[in-house]
């Protein structure tokens, strides 16, 4: 069975990234664009791990992660984040349960790919 | 006497009065030396008529009459030449020919070609008759220049735009136009026209009417000084003598008609001082006041014009120049000049200056000058000693400096902060304690003034500086927003590239054709070139609204262009904070002329605080345009918090702000309402608590009005 991948950004150019690069390395690339449609959809597939913007219109990413560890607790949650990376902020979403957290704009695909491939296999 | 010889003392004397009087004037004037030249010539005329008058035999007449033409002759070119310098025109050959046709008659004169013959008239006295040759020909010389002078008034008075010269040569007209009509019938008896010359008494109140000209309306530039004590005195001397004749005629009535004695008599004329002596004295002296001393120089419109319009110009620089103005205008003076302290330099400086050499004259703090008013607090006069007074110059060579010849202290919370320097007046009368009284109240006005105006001017630069400030702090609260905005298209960018070449080493397009390959990486370039253009595009945005705009920057604005742009730097951030952002603009919305990036910061202020001030869930803030009355309206409405009625006033006060400390500086509605002003805009606020605040901009639209 193929993974699922879950991508949550606003940004549709992002999860078009995420689709023609993942798809073609065996994941199942699942897309939302707002915070409340990732969070239905993660109820519904039931996705691996969960790529999560954190600033959306709808529904913030961190109440996306909250609600998502709270129904799917073995659902791995990767927060992208473009808020100055602060510390504060990170330590505040690892807190809550994030598998790891990502600055925007994104470094290296690679390294996203092998902490995605690391979170399937924990 | 014979009427004729006295009509020729009355034109001797008020000529040469007339003559000295305006010599005495002013002597260095052209104008002033013409016109005493041309009186007396006339008085000449005057005074040969006199003696002509009184001649006892044909002889002596016809000597007299020769004299008294040694005026006649002159009379007509320097009429000619002073109406000519009067209206400033110039016509030096016609003036030479002209003069060259006086001195010729002047010789003429001296022989029978012009008089050879008195004949014996009205009984009275000897007139020249019959003429000689060359004498009509005077005659018509002396109307030709009569007319063409008068000519040149009359066409002065048609095209001239200054009132006052105007006026003044209509009064100038009228008095010399009588004087000849009446002068001329002298002529007439020798034609063998039989008419007793009575007209020569009209001849001497063309001095009578130049000389209310003069009083009145300033003819020649004579300031007419008329000492108040001395009217006064004069004016007491003849009330008083007026009673003590009525006193001495009246007891002489009452003894010697009535036989009353002199105690007795004395009753009726004591009754009639205590009862009309005051009466008419108070009636003289306001009429005095009234016609007398009111165009000395009006204190009612010094006061007026410093009260009303110069002391309320806050710009510091055009204030010292219209207060240098309005003292020349208004007192009549020929130099003027005001210093004032320059706190860094330690100097006082000249601000402003008129009729003084030096207009950058600085003075240290221990010039005499200087040191004197600040010691003394009081107004200073040139010809005050000042020997008490220590100081690194002369208080002379201070004076001389400054054209000056009074000069006032400016004090302004017991410090001297500068100083009105006055000069001599054109009149040539001295300051009276009038004039001090007067011009120290002003010069109190104008500490204040200053002070006004230097505030206002550091109030300026804090305010611009505190805008640009609060445009910093803004910026600094979207980085987060503009973060998001230029980070985004950048990841995609290095994503896209990224993931190409990471699927190419990888195998992913090895079974792909070579068009297909091509067709992917051109896909990928097209992305990399959009988000390139989108991320320069909004640190473009953010670099031209955080440069301060320049004073001069006005030029033609779309507003609706302007919020667009605005909703290009910030509308990510509203539709993060889930707000829904509206325009609404008709499509011939009216351009305004003003400062763009002025404009920009307005309805970047506004709509951030809308934004802001939301705490619904689904916020709104709509911008809509119409135009009303030859105005641009733009109306900005949120549904946010509102501001409740008793603090609506206070929303456009500086530091006046709802945010928690650190949120915000209360500076932005405050600078908004600035640059709406300074953009010839209003603004206006309207708000419900719970329902939404809106506010409404209403802009001037010149062009449109230019069109229409």
């Amino acid at each position: 069975m193929m993974p699922k991948l879950l991508a949550i950004d606003d940004e549709q150019e992002f999860t078009n990234l995420m689709q023609n690069y993942f798809g073609p390395r065996g994941f199942q690339v699942l897309i939302a664009h707002a915070g409340d449609d990732g969070l239905r959809l993660a109820q519904k597939e039931k996705p691996e791990v969960c790529v999560i913007d954190l600033k959306m219109p709808g529904m913030h990413g961190d109440e996306v992660l909250k609600k998502i560890k709270e129904t799917l607790p073995n659902t791995k949650c990767i927060m992208v984040t473009a808020s100055e990376g602060e510390g504060k902020t990170r330590a505040h979403l690892m807190e809550m349960g994030a598998f790891a957290c990502f600055d925007k704009p994104l470094t290296s695909l690679r390294d996203l790919e092998s902490k995605i491939r690391e979170a399937l296999n924990t | 006497m014979n009427p004729f010889a006295l009509s020729g003392l009355l034109i001797g004397l008020s000529s040469t009065g007339m003559a000295a009087w305006v010599f005495l004037n002013n002597r260095s004037n052209i104008i002033n030396k013409l016109w005493s030249i041309f009186c007396i010539s006339v008085a000449i005329w005057g005074f040969g008529g006199l003696a002509i008058g009184l001649a006892k035999d044909a002889n002596s007449s016809l000597i007299y009459w020769r004299l008294a033409y040694i005026g006649v002759v002159f009379i007509p070119c320097l009429f000619y030449h002073f109406v000519l310098v009067f209206l400033g025109l110039h016509r030096r050959k016609t003036l030479a020919v002209v003069y060259l046709v006086s001195v010729g008659f002047l010789i003429a004169n001296a022989t029978p070609l012009m008089h050879y013959h008195t004949t014996w008239m009205f009984e009275q006295f000897y007139f020249i008759a019959p003429p000689g040759v060359v004498w009509p020909y005077f005659v018509l010389y002396f109307f030709i220049m009569v007319i063409v002078s008068h000519t040149e008034l009359w066409f002065f008075m048609k095209k001239t735009d200054s009132n006052l010269k105007r006026t003044q040569v209509r009064w100038f007209f009228m008095a010399t136009a009588i004087g000849f009509a009446g002068g001329a019938t002298c002529f007439l008896p020798t034609f063998g026209i039989k008419l007793y010359p009575y007209g020569n008494f009209t001849v001497p109140l063309y001095p009578v009417i130049m000389s209310y000209a003069i009083v009145k309306h300033q003819l020649m530039d004579i300031e007419v000084v008329i000492r108040r004590t001395a009217v006064f005195a004069g004016l007491f001397a003849f009330v008083y003598g007026i009673f003590t004749a009525v006193t001495v005629i009246g007891q002489e009535f009452f003894k010697n008609n009535l036989g009353w004695n002199q105690w007795i008599a004395m009753i009726p004329t004591v009754l009639i001082i205590t009862l009309a002596l005051r009466p008419l004295e108070i009636f003289l002296t306001n009429a005095t006041e009234k016609y007398l001393f009111q165009k000395k120089y009006d204190y009612r419109e010094l006061l007026r014009t410093f009260t009303n319009e110069i002391l309320t110009v806050l710009d510091l620089q055009k204030l010292m120049e219209q207060t240098i103005a309005g003292l020349i205008r208004i007192i009549k003076l020929e130099s003027a000049s005001v210093l004032l302290l320059d706190k860094d330099a330690k100097v006082y400086k000249m601000m402003a200056g008129t009729g003084v050499k030096d207009k950058n004259l600085t003075f240290k703090e221990d010039a005499t000058l200087i040191s004197y008013l600040k010691a003394t607090h009081q107004p200073i006069a040139q010809d005050k000693n000042s020997d008490k007074i220590e100081g690194s110059s002369t208080l002379k060579d201070d004076f001389k400096l400054l054209n000056a010849r009074l000069c006032l202290p400016i004090i302004l919370h017991d410090n001297l902060i500068g100083a009105l320097c006055l000069g001599m007046k054109k009149s040539g009368e001295d300051y009276s304690q009038d004039d001090m009284d007067v011009l120290l109240t002003l010069a109190r006005a104008e500490a204040i003034a200053i002070s006004n105006a230097q505030l206002f001017d550091e109030l300026s630069k804090t305010q611009a500086e505190a805008a640009q400030r609060e445009k910093m702090a803004v910026i600094g609260t979207l980085a987060a927003g503009i973060n998001h905005e230029i980070c985004n298209p950048l990841g995609i960018v290095r994503g896209q590239c990224e993931m190409f070449l990471l699927n190419l080493r990888d195998g992913f397009y090895k079974d792909l054709k070579q068009e297909e390959v091509l067709k992917i990486s051109a896909e990928v370039m097209n992305k990399v070139i959009r988000e390139t253009d989108r991320a320069t595009g909004i640190t473009k945005k953010l670099s031209s609204f955080a440069k301060p705009s320049k004073r001069s920057d006005f030029e033609e604005v779309y507003i609706e262009k302007e919020v667009g742009e605005v909703l290009g730097l910030i509308g990510h951030d509203l539709q993060l904070s889930n707000i829904d952002m509206q325009t609404d603009f008709p499509k011939d919305f009216p351009v305004i002329v003003g400062d763009k990036k002025q404009i920009q910061e307005v309805f970047f202020n506004i709509i951030r605080n809308a934004a802001q001030a939301m705490d619904k869930k689904q916020g709104k803030i709509v911008v809509s345009g119409f135009s009303e009355n030859g105005s641009a309206v733009v109306r900005i409405a949120d549904n946010g918090t509102g501001i409740p009625q008793d603090k609506i006033e206070q929303v456009f006060n500086p530091f006046y702000t709802t945010k928690a400390p650190g949120k915000g500086t209360g500076l932005g509605l405050f600078i908004v309402k600035q640059v709406v002003e300074r953009n010839k805009g209003t603004i206006a606020v309207e708000s419900e608590v719970g329902v939404g605040t809106t506010f409404t901009l209403r802009f001037p639209t010149p062009l449109a009005s230019l069109a229409a």
